[in-house]
């Protein structure tokens, strides 16, 4: 009985204060659309119960954002699964010798330091303006995290624990799969939540610079924006805040999964 | 010493070095011409000053590095290792930490799981088995060391300062259920300390060493049958042991 008590407010004070937060930006969202802004101007913040209405509450409304959104998040997961392959595959590999470090490190920091943004015109060029292309983007924007964080932990791992393997003469295979990657694993979720986020932002962004081809959430934000339809373009940025929001909430609960019973950084 | 009449009978030697020197790459000479032989059922500790080549010793003869200089014959494969820090993956539970080396020697499932059982209810730990090292005191993380490197029924125990990290009291105990081991088992078995006492009161035999480059400086019997009691802290022999070992040893840091 109490301890159900104890739980209940213990999870009311971690839900109320973000919860008091939200309401007050809504609040205050609501002064301004209705208190402040001339109807005239209204389009510059339109009430949230509007957004809604227009927005979400419309079918044939709801279901292009819907669609945005579905191909949004096809484009973002397809690119985080070809960089989770590709990023935690490159930093295995690059753990493995020094030479190959040397070798791949470099072009992997300038993949992180080009305004791979800039390059989407040249993209669309050469592949087109398709689902490869916007998969492209996101894969570039969220290899490194992955790289490096795989990279650094599996050269974190401590070399008493090396010895444990060293002691049996285990294979590089064996040291890997028993030792590295599991050692690496908290790292590795650090870095699949940024690149999570990446993701995210390369699938929605992009969008905004592809402007052909099928839309997703960016191409619909910017033209809602063209048309001054301020209601849908609101409820379109909230979703693709929403997404972003999701990636990250899920992605948290996925490392404190699979790591939390053993790592403290997951908490 | 042992007398010409014991050499006949006493058994094979597990392990013999015979002017074994160990320098580093940097030009540190750790370990100058150690002589050393280890015979099953016998506990041979090492007391020595810091730095001087005990933990490279063991390394030695564990294979994890090479010698320089002198030749080192171990007559088996089954070594058990025991480190400073317990050394435990911290993802693994307790069960899981003890099957590794098991697992690395490809042992059948059932097999690993029976041995583990076995070595977990000898160091009492089988109610803990399915917990992660992250939740067991310090003590109970040591014996959950000692089981994994008794999976592989080492007939060669190597210890490096196992219980250092440990209060007193969980040190005396952990030393009373070494000793415990060691009379079931009858292994050889060479344990590297700090304490002096510690040593007296395990070892067969105990060597001093110099300080760095380590040499074996003397060598003392503790001509005190196993299986000992904590009584036998308490006799003027085991005084007058440890006066002695603490004597080489004042004269080897000395240098
Ligand atoms: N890989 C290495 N390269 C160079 N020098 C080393 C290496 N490992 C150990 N040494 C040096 O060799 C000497 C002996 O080291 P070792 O760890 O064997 O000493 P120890 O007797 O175990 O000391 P302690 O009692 O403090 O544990 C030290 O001076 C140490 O600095
Ligand atoms: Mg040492």
């Amino acid at each position: 009985m109490t301890d159900r008590a104890g739980r209940r407010r213990r999870v009311a004070r971690r839900v109320l204060p973000p919860l008091a937060v939200f309401l007050l930006v809504l609040g205050g969202w609501t002064v301004v659309s209705y208190g402040l802004l001339p109807p005239r101007r209204r389009f510059l913040l339109p009430p949230v119960d509007q957004v809604i209405r227009v927005g979400f509450l419309d079918p044939d409304n709801r279901a292009e954002l819907l669609d945005a959104l579905a191909l949004t998040s096809r484009v973002a997961g397809t690119g985080l699964a070809v960089a989770v392959l590709l990023g935690v595959g490159l930093g295995v590999l690059m753990a493995q010798t020094r030479w190959l470090e040397r070798a791949i490190y470099p072009y992997v920091v300038v993949v992180q330091t080009i305004p791979v943004l800039a390059l989407v015109p040249l993209f669309g060029f050469w592949f087109g303006f398709g689902f490869a292309s916007r998969v492209l983007v996101c894969v570039l924007l969220s290899l490194f995290p992955l790289v490096a964080n795989t990279l650094f932990g599996i050269r974190s791992v401590p070399a008493a624990q090396h010895q444990l393997f060293d002691l049996h003469r285990a294979s590089r295979w064996r040291r890997l799969v028993k030792l590295q990657l599991p050692a690496a694993l908290p790292s590795i979720f650090t870095g699949l939540r940024i690149a999570a986020g990446g993701s995210v932002i390369g699938a929605v962004v992009g969008d905004f610079f592809f402007r052909q081809g099928q839309p997703g959430l960016g191409i619909l934000i910017d033209m809602y924006r063209s048309r001054l339809a301020a209601e849908q373009m609101f409820a379109a940025v909230l979703l693709a805040s929403a997404l972003g929001i999701a990636v990250f909430v899920v992605f948290g609960a996925l490392a404190r999964w699979a790591v939390g019973r053993w790592h403290e950084s997951a908490e | 010493m042992t007398g010409a009449s014991e050499v006949v009978t006493a058994p094979a030697p597990l392990l013999r070095l015979a002017g074994v020197t160990k320098s580093f790459p940097d030009g540190t000479d750790a370990v100058a011409g150690v002589d050393l032989v280890v015979r099953p059922g016998e506990l041979v500790a090492v007391v020595g000053p810091s730095g001087c080549g005990k933990s490279t010793l063991l390394h030695l003869v564990a294979g994890l590095a090479r010698p320089s200089g002198g030749t080192l014959t171990r007559a088996t494969d089954r070594v058990g290792y025991v480190f400073q820090d317990p050394t435990l993956l911290p993802w693994r539970t307790v069960r899981r930490n003890v099957e590794l080396f098991g697992e690395l020697a490809d042992l059948p499932r059932a097999e690993r799981r029976r041995r583990a059982e076995r070595v977990l209810a000898a160091v009492g730990l089988t109610e803990f088995a399915d917990h992660r090292p992250g939740q067991l005191s310090g003590g109970m993380r040591m014996r959950a060391a000692l089981a994994r490197a008794l999976l592989v029924e080492p007939e060669l125990f190597l210890f490096d300062e196992p219980f250092a990290a440990l209060d007193e009291i969980t040190r005396q105990d952990m030393g009373e259920e070494l000793l415990r081991l060691f009379d079931q088992r009858g292994f050889g078995a060479i344990f590297v300390t700090h304490s002096v006492a510690e040593a007296v009161y395990l070892a067969s035999r105990v060597l001093v060493m110099s300080a760095r480059p380590g040499r074996v400086l003397r060598e003392i019997e503790v001509a005190v049958a196993h299986p000992r009691r904590p009584e036998f802290r308490r006799t003027d022999t085991f005084a007058t042991l440890v006066g002695e070992v603490s004597e080489a040893l004042a004269v080897g840091s000395a240098r």
